[in-house]
């Protein structure tokens, strides 16, 4: 008998908005790419909103 | 999330993570993340395919993490999928992130405006992607109890403290994101209005420096550093009268500090002549406008600046052209006038003015066209009928009236322009007085067709006249032939002497038509009369030749027929005009003259007292003194065929001497020629009077005289009348038989009755041939001619008697008695 999963609703909410935070904070900076003018100012920022994404997985 | 997730996941046995493989998941979702948004956000060209590619990595990196998060789980259970819901959820992650990130980057490349709105929609499709693929790839998961040893315990971290920290860290980081965005947005914003303000200003076409409230420059565009000539860096931080003319530089300090008092936008020292400085130290002539521009730093002020040296140039140049034009209208030989439609001047200038005897300009504006101006109304309706058809008319000659009604003849031409108001037409015309020119043409038509009238007259009037002497002669001769009884014949005798009489007088009629009409002596002032003819010798006179006339006066008057005067006048400047067929100067003078005791030697036929002389004077070729001899031979010229009649200087010679006057010449080659001509002073205004002399008694004589005549008739009839008379004739056919019997008679000659004009040798020739003055015999000249023509030019040297033909029988013996009875 496999053990049954229970989840904690409240948390389950709070994963959904992590997620969803992470999600926008991404698309943000991904939208401000194109502004960004300079090699190394790019490169930051791309790697800025790489880590928003891969933290907030 | 995942660990957010997991911390609301529970199993009924304690969870446990193992850190590194912990620690992996992570590593996984961020690599990935990297790789995948760099690779989306690589080329721009080709956005969709490497979204497609990047969202792919980002959706495998969420899965990957997820499932290496789940492998990091330590507990007394081992975990079952189910395939298919596994590649669900990865489907989920990879499908979500790919729209996501093509969204996000639509929204980066200015497809969409990055608004809040516009950003929930991708954010909702990558949360989905994180979330969805979680909870599909829980669903897909199945623990089964198992007793699992416990792993080498390297670190096992509890999944509360594992999912708080990762929680809390991650909120941090967005916040931390976020932060970072809207202070670069800001930024961007910041630069992005500087960056336009300054394309503001170097799009601008005028030169713009920005200064604060102390005058120094902040600001300035390329067009300022080209007009002032320093660069950017010499004019940013200086005050701004680094760029104003030294002379100006206090007043523009204060003026600048009345203008940071009250700022407004307005042309600066509107009135006055602006200039700059450049840095070459040129000034250039300029307008400014100054506005006030309010910012965090206090007040600024900008100065556009336009250089408007072209525009002065320009405007001095239509000032100089448009007083240039003026100058022309104003000074011009030519009336020249604006006129509207009801007749009245708008614009006059001085020469109409003149020329139509006013006195302003103000004063002509004044009168009536078509009333004052035109001698007939009607034309004036006339020309605006023509004007209206071709609105132009050239050269019609119409009458005016001078103010003082005078009429002149003026040729006028006009056009019409629009009148600046546009509701009414004017005319711009041109003027020109020709009333005298006219008037002059006439004058020299007339001389020239008695010119003609003359020729003609002369050419018959030689042999003509040896008839009218035959028949005269012969009809007064006839009664001393005939016996008592025969009055009758005496009667038709006398008939036909008057007739022949009358033939005579109307020969010399039509002689005197080439000299306008008979001498009508009056006292005239030469001078005046010369300066009154000037112009009319001017029109006859090319434009190469200078005329100069001094003929101030005041002369003595003369007893002179001015139409004569006119005449020989005329023939002079007409011979001098022939002589410079170069150009020259041609004087023509009078003034009055005594004539020394040392002249009237040389010319006896000079009387004493006073002259007028008038001298015509050319630069032309001159002739030399074998011409000279014959110049004034009739029919003698030295012009080309068909140019002179040859009777021109003949016949003023012939005038002159009619006055009484003398002909001097003096002439050199190629330094010209000078006439002067001696006409004597009036003794008294009543000196008209004719030789009224009681007639004497008709005196024959006993001489022996040579009558030398080639008309046969008239030799006969001499002939006949002088030997009645008690002389005894010799007679000869032409000047070269007459030499004959003279030289076979020799001293018993007391006097040559001879012809002037006649085939061989003339009379004056056989003079000559005779030996001339002193050894020559007492010598009458006859001839048909006026006595001018046939005295000829040798006339002024050997003052030879003359007797006109046709003659009387009277005429015959008075001048032979004369002449022999001369001492």
């Amino acid at each position: 008998m496999p053990y049954p999963p229970s989840y904690d609703p409240a948390l389950v909410v709070l994963s959904l908005v992590v997620a969803t935070l992470a999600a926008y904070t991404t698309v943000t900076l991904i939208s401000r790419i194109g502004e960004v003018e300079g090699r190394d100012a790019y490169r930051a920022w791309l790697t800025t909103s790489a880590m928003a994404m891969g933290v907030g997985i | 999330m995942h660990f957010v997730a997991m911390l609301a996941f529970s199993l009924p046995v304690p969870i446990q993570y193992d850190a590194p493989t912990t620690l992996a998941s992570i590593g996984v979702a961020i690599v990935a993340s990297l790789l995948g948004i760099a690779l989306a956000s690589r080329y721009r060209a080709r956005r969709r395919m490497w979204v497609l590619g990047g969202g792919t990595l980002v959706g495998l990196g969420i899965a990957g993490m997820h499932y290496l998060g789940m492998a990091a789980m330590r507990m007394s259970a081992v975990t079952r999928y189910a395939p298919w819901l596994v590649a669900l959820s990865v489907a989920i992650a990879v499908v979500a992130a790919c729209a996501a990130l093509r969204v996000a980057f639509s929204i980066a490349d200015g497809r969409f405006s990055p608004t809040v709105a516009a950003r929930l929609g991708p954010s909702l499709l990558l949360g989905g992607a994180i979330s969805g693929m979680h909870y599909t790839g829980m669903w897909a998961a199945t623990f089964l109890p198992a007793d699992v040893p416990t792993a080498p315990a390297v670190w096992n971290l509890d999944p509360a403290v594992l999912g708080t920290a990762v929680g809390v860290a991650g909120l941090f980081l967005m916040a931390l994101f976020l932060r970072a965005d809207t202070l670069v947005r800001e930024g961007v914003g910041v630069r992005r209005a500087e960056e336009r303000f300054r394309r503001l200003l170097e799009s601008a076409p005028d030169a713009v420096v920005i200064c604060d409230g102390e005058g120094r420059i902040v600001l300035v565009n390329a067009q300022a550093e080209r007009l002032t000539g320093y660069t950017r860096d010499e004019l940013v931080g200086r005050t701004v009268e680094r760029l104003v003319p030294d002379r100006y530089a206090d007043g523009h300090r204060r003026h600048r500090a009345g203008y940071a008092r009250q700022p407004r936008t307005r042309s600066m020292g509107s009135g006055l002549e602006l200039a700059l400085r450049r840095k070459d130290g040129r000034e250039l002539p300029v307008e400014i406008s100054l506005g006030p521009l309010e910012t965090e730093e206090g007040l600024l002020i900008s100065a556009a600046i336009r250089d408007v040296t072209e525009r002065k140039q320009a405007e001095e140049a239509l000032a100089r052209s448009e007083a240039k034009y003026r100058d022309i209208v104003q000074n011009a030989a030519y009336g020249i006038a604006r006129v509207s439609r009801d007749g009245r001047f708008l614009t006059v200038n001085p020469a109409l003015v003149r020329m139509l005897g006013f006195d302003s300009a103000e004063e002509l504006m004044e009168v009536d066209v078509a009333r004052d101006v035109y001698a007939d109304a009607e034309q004036w309706e006339e020309q605006w009928e023509r004007l209206r058809s071709e609105s132009r008319v050239d050269d019609a000659e119409i009458e005016w009236r001078k103010k003082d009604g005078t009429p002149i003849r003026v040729r006028m031409s006009a056009r019409i322009v629009q009148a600046a108001n546009g509701d009414s037409d004017v005319v711009e015309t041109f003027v020109e007085d020709v009333t005298e020119r006219r008037a002059l043409e006439a004058q020299l038509r007339q001389s020239q067709k008695m010119e003609a009238v003359g020729q003609l007259t002369s050419g018959i009037a030689h042999d003509f006249n040896n008839v009218l002497s035959v028949i005269l002669a012969n009809a007064q001769l006839g009664p001393a032939f005939l016996g008592p009884g025969s009055e009758e014949v005496a009667d038709v005798l006398e008939e036909i002497a008057r007739a022949a009489q009358r033939g005579a007088e109307m020969v010399g009629q039509l002689l005197s038509l080439s000299r306008h009409a008979d001498l009508r002596m009056r006292s005239v002032d030469l001078a005046h009369l010369v300066a009154g003819a000037s112009p009319m010798l001017r029109l006859i006179l090319p434009e190469n030749v200078e005329l100069r006339v001094s003929a101030e006066g005041p002369v003595h008057t003369v007893l002179a027929d001015a139409g004569s005067v006119e005449q020989i006048l005329l023939n002079l400047v007409n011979n001098a005009r022939d002589a410079m067929p170069d150009g020259g100067v041609l004087h023509v003078d009078v003034d009055d003259a005594r004539l020394d005791d040392a002249y009237r030697a040389s010319h006896p036929c000079a009387g004493p007292g006073a002259y007028v002389c008038l001298s015509v004077s050319d630069s032309g070729v001159g002739m030399n003194e074998e011409t000279q001899a014959r110049i004034f031979e009739p029919f003698f010229t030295s012009k080309p065929r068909g140019v002179g009649t040859g009777l021109g200087l003949a016949m003023v010679y012939g005038l002159v001497r009619q006055h009484g006057g003398l002909v001097h010449v003096y002439s050199e080659p190629g330094r010209g020629t000078t006439f002067k001509l001696y006409f004597p002073v009036a003794e008294t205004e009543a000196a008209v009077a004719e030789d009224d002399a009681p007639r004497a008694e008709l005196r024959g004589g006993s001489e022996t005289i040579l009558l030398v005549e080639d008309d046969d008739a008239l030799r006969s009839v001499g002939r006949r009348v002088l030997e009645r008379y008690g002389y005894t004739v010799l007679t000869a056919a032409d000047g070269l038989e007459a030499l004959e019997v003279y030289r076979a008679e020799r001293s018993g000659i007391d006097l040559v009755v001879s012809d002037s004009v006649m085939p061989g040798m003339g009379g004056v020739e056989l003079y000559e041939a005779l030996g001339g003055e002193g050894t020559a015999p007492r010598m009458l000249l006859m001839s048909g001619y006026r006595e001018a023509l046939a005295r000829g030019g040798l006339a002024g040297a050997h003052p030879l008697p003359f007797l006109q033909k046709p003659w009387t029988i009277e005429d015959l013996l008075r001048g032979v008695r004369a002449v022999l009875d001369e001492e």
